[in-house]
């Protein structure tokens, strides 16, 4: 009603004065939503961690088809894939999130929260340069100052930017914490509850995930990974993770485990590898049954790697509510303490293979307790012959085969099996899709361009077809 | 701004100061034709809103200020005349009777009537016969085909769905831009808003413009102004043209009621064909759970159903109208109670309207006249969800296998019988993912108008537009897109205030005996507030109960708005012995939501009419009796929508207790200028044979510039889009109408109007460094893309390759590669990333032909209308095809396959620089891991991915009046009763394969043109109506 005679009055007061117009037109601030200067560093740390997670599972949801955990998607078969799950919410959401509170925080020396935010974002430009290869940094989230940013090359992202994010965290989360008693303690962190001690380590598990993959172009940093296994994370209570809740759920839930949606099915290759059928023969795995469930408790079988959901109806394997990574309530992983475990396994493998064959242990005994398979059965299987093969007879392949297992559903282990250009004597057994798209039927390698960028960004680099591999791959 | 005003009215009060007595005057009205007198005609003090109306024998009085005042007398069927008072007090007009289909007098801006003669450029005018005899419950539907150079589509055939209207072409590259015109209800500027439910983008739902509210029983007349010229008094709002409605208002005289009742049967139009052959399963294996149709083929015996006849029911409407109205000379009253109530062709689908107007006159004395509306409308509805995305009822059944009865869909628990874990059952869905619609609405106005002196009128009114469109959209956690969050519920409140205040001070002169001059100032504050309050969430706590109280997870969200505009503007008009008119406009806005520096912008008019016959003294003639060229220059401004300007933050869904918050992804530019629409438009106006044959042509250029366009922009900036001045289009228009009186005699007349339109858009140029624009959704096979000397809706894709070399025998025919077609040229090293322009969804041309036959008390009408070129993205032909994704073929329509065919065309057996084209002669089957399974091959060409020709001519309408003889009802209290056959929609032909392909995927608003087939197929209805006047 105000407005109303508001509007009417204007048409007389027009005739005296201008204050009417200027009320009437002064106008154009959003009632609903917030401005930059009333937004803080606390309000932005919990939206930049759901993205970070946001980000790991996008990179995974379709994409660990390529190292065949799951399959039944046109994917599987090589077709084009932009990798959009991983590409948009990195950039339009995590990366302008993380950095802001980078900045903003630099600024009031809340090194606290500018440590975690570039343990965050190190952690995602790894996985994206992982996938991409060159991706923007440098001229990233520049907004309209920038509307055309260039890429930085692989090399450069891998040799300079992304290690220096990661050693500058390690640096920040030591620094003393900042005098603002609103910033002191660290709020809203879902993931270490403000925990610096913790937040370290996982800096230092990052470096080692980080020092692993760049041990493909300089072997000697193999053993700098080992030394941050060794700074990083102590147990699995360490583990670098994101529990959901009964209302946001999991998002593996969302995607595969609700009782509806069965778009993609478990692969052949970790099913048979865990049934006992293939590489270990007769052992059936405890974790199977968390993994995955099937409508023949008696049989597990996978779908074959470049098969579509439904092509062969013996399939009979899913991910339900029920299994332990798409529960509803279940967190999504992103660096545990299994992880670090099997990288100093490898790291170790031939200068100290006592050392080596320990974490191999670790890293398995690691992977069953945190699922929750009952102690009874851990011993059962660690003592298994197949298993416990002895650090004399341990194999670069023992290591891989149960790294694979253990981080089921997350996209790291695509970059091991790209490190050994999916080597038959690394992951036996593996092989490539019945139908592969790409001419000359090679082994998938990096990601498609994303499918958002020609058409808006002028300045992209040349991105070659699936089957060629990284600068990182490309020895 | 107020002092230029200011210094405006002291101008013209200070120069012509008078005030005179007021005389009365009074006459008659005779026809020409037989001297008969003529009830019924307007009488109106020129340059006021003064008027009186002849009576039962052709009398009638007016008070008059002066000698000089002039009185215009209208009548449909009549010549407009236009007589100066002089010393008479008792004057007796003669009205010739006019051949032309449309008045003489017509309705522009401002609700200004004017000569049709005067204008400078093109207006067109449909009455209320035209309006109701289509029996469309949404007025716009009852336009298609009716008005050249406009485009009219209705977006469904949901009840209530929403209809899009475009006015001379694209004038927008915005993918969020509606470029609707502006609609306008007896002066005052309303709502037609399409809330989308999911925003421009949103295609789930059959939304409603909110125009669909006006009852057509209470619209007199429509008109449109189609160019800048017409609409530029009205402003920046009407810089896609303005639609001018008239409603009905109370005569003086006998208090006259109407009753006006019809009930339709629809039913589905056209169906595409669904393959027969073959059962659920893969690879010729049979399997009861595959969403596949590629089983076995149908034994002997099995129970086969046509999917469609499953799916669709017959839909009913009832309309049922009453209204009465009469007065005497000093007041006058009009009242209306209309209610319609439609039933869908899909289950769980309808619409329900009550309309109540009242609307009266009041002449307080001499000098001052009141008048004032108000209408009530209620408006509701359910339908269904459809959807681009594969999750809707259409698209759904389209591939559903066709052993599969879909009518059986009940488990005796209440649960759904899903046969694949990939399709819901359309029937089901139906009732378990829908949107509810509620809308409230109240359209008001009041208005003043007092004279002056004999030449000064001033006029006032204010308006009020007020609705609140409550919904509920419901996704059960039963249905698979509901699954993953366990279920979701949205409930929406949508609030919608528009006040309009107008002051007009108009100036009626002869400045010399052969001079005229009508000059307008005013004033226009407009003032649109919106609300939109939601509260939405999902996580099911009891499985089956529907309410917002019943999620474990939910939030609320408000986004309220607010917008301002003030204009400022003067419309003088002379004209020279009624033979050379000239009109210059000006207005200056002001508007809010663009930066302090850039609100207030200005822009004019100039047009010109010259009646050529007068000057050649043709008046006379028998052959050329009326000639008339026109021309015009006009140029609008156009703001943008609230809060674009800047960047804010947004607080995301809490998680585990905590909410935090996120920066938008769209930045405003701070700079934002005004859009702006320049329009260039020539025309000619002939009267031909003593009028039997009308012709006006027109040809428009309108260029829209600067324009508010929300590009998008790399992620890798941090935002999606960004919000900046760019882009240019130009819009070059051909607009033909042709209205021949064929026969015209005592008992039989024949008129035939046939008009027809030719637009070519053109994109000048698009923002700085971006080269072309996607439009959503784009999909690898069929994307729509502008870019800089492309024209809008232009589509690329991977064609089917074909020989190129014109010199070679076999040019144009497909080329074959090992059996099967090639895609994309990809036989001579041509990669699929590289796009070919295949089409434009815009078609080449478009019109309609209307008739009317009337002999004695029978009347018929019929409308064709057709359209050239046009090409559609099928969505649902792709479904049919593949799966929804396109990984895999489920083949519903896919009759070919397990065939051995030998594909006509010609392979190559030179080299790629040197090709040897022989014809192809090996046969290959057809089957999914041979060629649908098969990238560059036959099943990514664009011909096979649903891109298609829609060209057609229609039967629109047809309709059929019988009005009982006088000597029938002579002893009833009837005046008269009318019973009518309508039928809408009736026939068709077309190349096109597939649902009407008039029925966009996209609701009425959206700028996306092309996608058909996912939402609710088009009807074919018949009415049978009766009409009581008494």
């Amino acid at each position: 009603m105000k407005r109303f005679i508001q509007t009417i009055l204007s048409t007389v007061l027009l005739l005296f004065g201008t204050t009417a117009c200027d009320n009437l037109l002064d106008i154009n601030v959003d009632p609903g939503r917030i401005s930059e200067d009333q937004v803080t560093i606390p309000n932005l740390l919990p939206s930049a961690i759901r993205f970070t997670a946001n980000v790991q599972f996008g990179a995974s949801q379709y994409g660990v088809q390529y190292p065949q955990y799951l399959g039944g998607q046109a994917i599987s078969q090589y077709t084009p894939y932009g990798f959009d799950q991983l590409w948009r919410p990195l950039y339009t959401n995590a990366f302008p999130s993380l950095q802001e509170i980078i900045v903003r925080a630099e600024e009031v020396e809340a090194f606290n929260y500018s440590g975690i935010a570039k343990v965050l974002l190190a952690m995602n430009m790894l996985t994206g340069s992982s996938i991409f290869g060159d991706l923007p940094y440098t001229e990233a989230n520049q907004g309209t100052s920038n509307l055309y940013p260039c890429y930085d090359t692989m090399e450069s992202l891998y040799e300079v930017h992304i290690p220096e994010l990661i050693n500058s965290a390690i640096e920040d989360l030591q620094r003393p914490l900042p005098e603002l008693p609103t910033l002191t303690v660290v709020r809203n962190d879902y993931i270490y509850n403000g925990d610096l001690n913790k937040w370290l380590k996982a800096a230092y598990a990052l470096r080692a995930r980080y020092h692993l993959h760049m041990s493909s172009r300089n072997p000697s940093l193999i053993n700098e990974a080992a030394n941050d296994v060794d700074m990083a994370f102590t147990s699995i209570e360490d583990d670098l993770q994101l529990m959901y809740e009964e209302n946001i759920q999991n998002p593996w839930w969302s995607f595969l485990g609700n009782p509806v949606n069965k778009i993609m099915q478990p692969g052949s290759y970790i099913t048979n590898m865990m049934n006992g059928t293939a590489q270990y023969p007769g052992v059936e795995d405890p974790r199977l049954p968390f993994y995955m469930a099937s409508s023949d408790p008696d049989n597990f079988t996978g779908v074959e790697a470049g098969r579509l959901v439904g092509d062969n109806p013996d399939v009979n394997v899913n991910l339900t509510a029920d299994t332990w990574y798409s529960r509803d309530i279940a967190p999504l992983l992103m660096i545990t303490y299994s992880e670090l475990q099997f990288i100093k396994a490898e790291a170790y493998f031939s200068s100290n293979r006592e050392l080596s064959y320990q974490s191999y242990l670790n890293g398995i005994e690691a992977s069953l307790v945190k699922i929750g398979v009952p102690n009874e059965e851990v011993n059962q299987y660690l003592s298994n012959e197949l298993i416990a093969v002895g650090a004399l007879n341990l194999q670069l392949s023992d290591i891989m085969l149960q790294k694979y297992i253990s981080l089921f559903l997350q996209i790291e282990t695509w970059t091991d099996m790209r490190r050994y250009q999916y080597a038959q004597e690394v992951y036996p057994g593996l092989s490539q899709p019945v139908i592969n798209q790409i001419p000359g039927n090679p082994w998938i390698q990096r990601s498609n361009i994303a499918d958002d960028e020609p058409g808006t960004n002028t300045c992209l680099p040349e991105i070659p077809n699936q089957g060629v591999p990284l600068w990182l791959f490309n020895n | 701004m107020n002092k230029a005003l200011l210094i405006l009215l002291l101008l013209f009060a200070g120069h012509w100061q008078s005030l005179q007595a007021q005389t009365t005057i009074s006459g008659k009205v005779l026809s020409s034709e037989n001297d008969e007198e003529l009830p019924g005609v307007n009488v109106v003090l020129k340059g006021t809103t003064r008027a009186a109306v002849t009576d039962i024998d052709g009398n009638f009085s007016i008070s008059v200020p002066s000698e000089e005042s002039i009185l215009q007398f209208s009548f449909i069927g009549f010549r407009s005349k236009e007589i100066r008072v002089g010393n008479q007090s008792n004057i007796e007009v003669i009205m010739e009777p006019s051949t032309e289909a449309l008045g003489e007098v017509v309705i522009t801006a401002f609700g200004i009537e004017r000569d049709r003669k005067s204008l400078g450029y093109a207006v067109q005018e449909v009455d209320n016969k035209l309006i109701t005899e289509t029996n469309q419950p949404n007025a716009l539907n009852a336009l298609r085909g009716r008005i050249a150079g406009v485009n009219i589509t209705s977006s469904s055939g949901a009840p209530g769905a929403g209809t899009n209207i475009v006015i001379r072409g694209i004038n927008s590259l915005n993918p969020n831009a509606d470029n609707q015109p502006l609609f306008v209800i007896d002066g005052i500027p309303v709502s037609n808003e399409t809330n989308i439910t999911g925003g421009r983008g949103g295609a789930n739902f059959s939304n409603t413009n909110r125009a669909a509210d006006i009852n057509p029983d209470d619209i007199e007349s429509i008109s449109i102004l189609k160019g800048p010229a017409a609409s530029v008094l009205y402003g920046l709002r009407a810089a896609n043209g303005a639609v001018i409605i008239t409603t009905k208002s109370g005569k003086s005289g006998k208090t006259v009621f109407n009753y006006r009742t019809t009930a339709s049967f629809d039913e589905v139009g056209r169906t595409p064909p669904m393959q027969q052959r073959y059962l659920r399963g893969f690879n010729g294996l049979y399997n009861p759970t595959d969403y596949r149709a590629d089983g076995p083929p149908v034994p002997e015996g099995t129970p086969i159903y046509n999917q469609w006849d499953e799916t669709f029911r017959t839909g009913n409407t009832f309309q049922n109208n009453f209204s009465f109205s009469g007065g005497n000379d000093n007041a006058t009253f009009y009242g209306s109670l209309g209610r319609l109530d439609q039933s869908g062709i899909l289950p769980n689908s309808n619409f329900e309207r009550t309309n109540i107007k009242i609307a009266g006159s009041l002449k307080a004395n001499d000098k001052l006249t009141l008048d004032g509306a108000a209408t009530y409308i209620n408006s509701a509805g359910v339908n269904p969800r459809m959807g681009i995305g594969g999750a809707g009822v259409i698209s759904y059944a389209s591939r559903y296998a066709p052993d599969v009865n879909i009518s059986d869909f009940i488990n005796p628990d209440g649960s759904q019988i899903r046969y694949s874990t990939q399709l819901d059952n359309p029937l089901y869905f139906a009732n378990n993912a829908f949107q509810e619609e509620n809308v409230n609405r109240f359209l008001g106005n009041i208005g003043a108008t007092y004279l002056i002196n004999d030449w000064l009128t001033a006029s006032y009114r204010a308006g009020i537009d007020q609705y609140v469109d409550n919904r509920f959209i419901l996704t059960s956690p039963t249905t698979l897109i509901g699954a993953g969050s366990n279920g979701s519920i949205n409930e929406q409140s949508i609030g919608y205030q528009e006040i309009n205040s107008n002051f007009l001070l108009t100036a009626s002169r002869s400045l010399s005996e052969n001079i005229n001059m009508d000059v307008t100032i005013g004033n226009q504050v407009t003032t649109i507030n919106t609300t939109n309050l939601t509260a939405s969430g999902s996580n099911f706590v009891i499985p089956d109960f529907w309410s917002v109280n019943n999620l474990s997870q939910y939030q609320a969200r408000s986004f309220p708005t607010s917008r301002s505009i003030i204009g400022v503007f003067a419309d003088a008009k002379f004209d020279y012995k009624q033979t050379l008119f000239l009109n210059i406009t000006g207005r200056n806005d002001w508007s809010s939501t663009l930066p302090r520096q850039n609100r207030s912008f200005f822009y004019p008019s100039v047009s010109m009419a010259y009646l050529f016959t007068e000057t050649l003294n043709l008046s006379s003639s028998n052959t050329i009796s009326y000639g008339k060229l026109r021309a015009s220059f006009a140029e609008v401004g156009k703001d943008a929508a609230p809060y674009l300007v800047g960047n804010y933050y947004s607080t995301l869904v809490p998680f585990r207790g905590v909410a935090g918050v996120e920066r938008n992804s769209t930045i405003g530019s701070e700079e934002l200028r005004p859009e702006r629409t320049r329009g260039v438009e020539f025309g000619i106006d002939l009267g031909l044979f003593n009028n039997r044959l009308r012709l006006d042509a027109n040809y428009a250029i309108q260029t829209s510039i600067d324009q508010i366009v929300p590009i998008p922009v790399s992620r890798a900036t941090g935002f999606t889009n960004f919000v900046i001045n760019a882009g240019e289009i130009r819009n070059n228009i051909w607009e033909l109408t042709a209205d021949i009186t064929v026969v015209q005699n005592q008992n039989f007349v024949w008129n035939s109007i046939f008009n027809w339109s030719r637009l070519r858009g053109r994109v000048l140029s698009l923002p700085e460094g971006l080269d072309q624009i996607v439009f959503q959704p784009e999909s690898p096979w069929v994307k729509q893309r502008v870019q800089v000397g492309g024209r809008p809706g232009d589509w690329y894709g991977w064609p089917m390759s074909r020989v190129e070399d014109p010199n070679s025998p076999f040019f144009g025919e497909l080329v074959i590669v090992d059996g099967y077609p090639d895609v994309n040229n990809n036989w001579r090293g041509v990669p699929l990333a590289e796009d070919s322009y295949i089409g434009n969804a815009f078609p080449d041309w478009e019109g309609g032909w209307n008739n009317s036959l009337r002999y004695k008390n029978l009347e018929l009408s019929f409308l064709f209308t057709f359209r050239k070129g046009g090409y559609v993205f099928d969505i649902n032909r792709r479904m049919r095809y593949g799966q929804a994704g396109g990984e895999a073929p489920s083949g519903a329509e896919t009759e070919l396959r397990n065939r051995l065919v030998v594909f006509q065309g010609v392979t190559n057996t030179g080299s790629i620089e040197n090709p040897n084209w022989v014809p192809n002669e090996e046969a290959v089957p057809i089957g999914v891991s041979t060629l649908y399974g098969q990238a560059f091959r036959y099943r990514l060409a664009s011909e096979f991915n649903g891109f298609q020709e829609a060209s057609w001519l229609r039967l629109q309408n047809v309709a059929l009046n019988y009005t009982l003889p006088e000597r029938w009802i002579g002893r009833t209290p009837f005046n008269s009763i009318t019973a009518s056959v309508t039928g809408n929609n009736l026939w068709m032909t077309t190349p096109f394969i597939g649902f009407d392909p008039e029925q966009s995927a996209y609701g009425p608003g959206s700028n996306v043109f092309g996608y058909v087939g996912t939402n609710v197929p088009a009807t074919r209805s018949v009415f049978f109506g009766l009409n009581f006047n008494f």
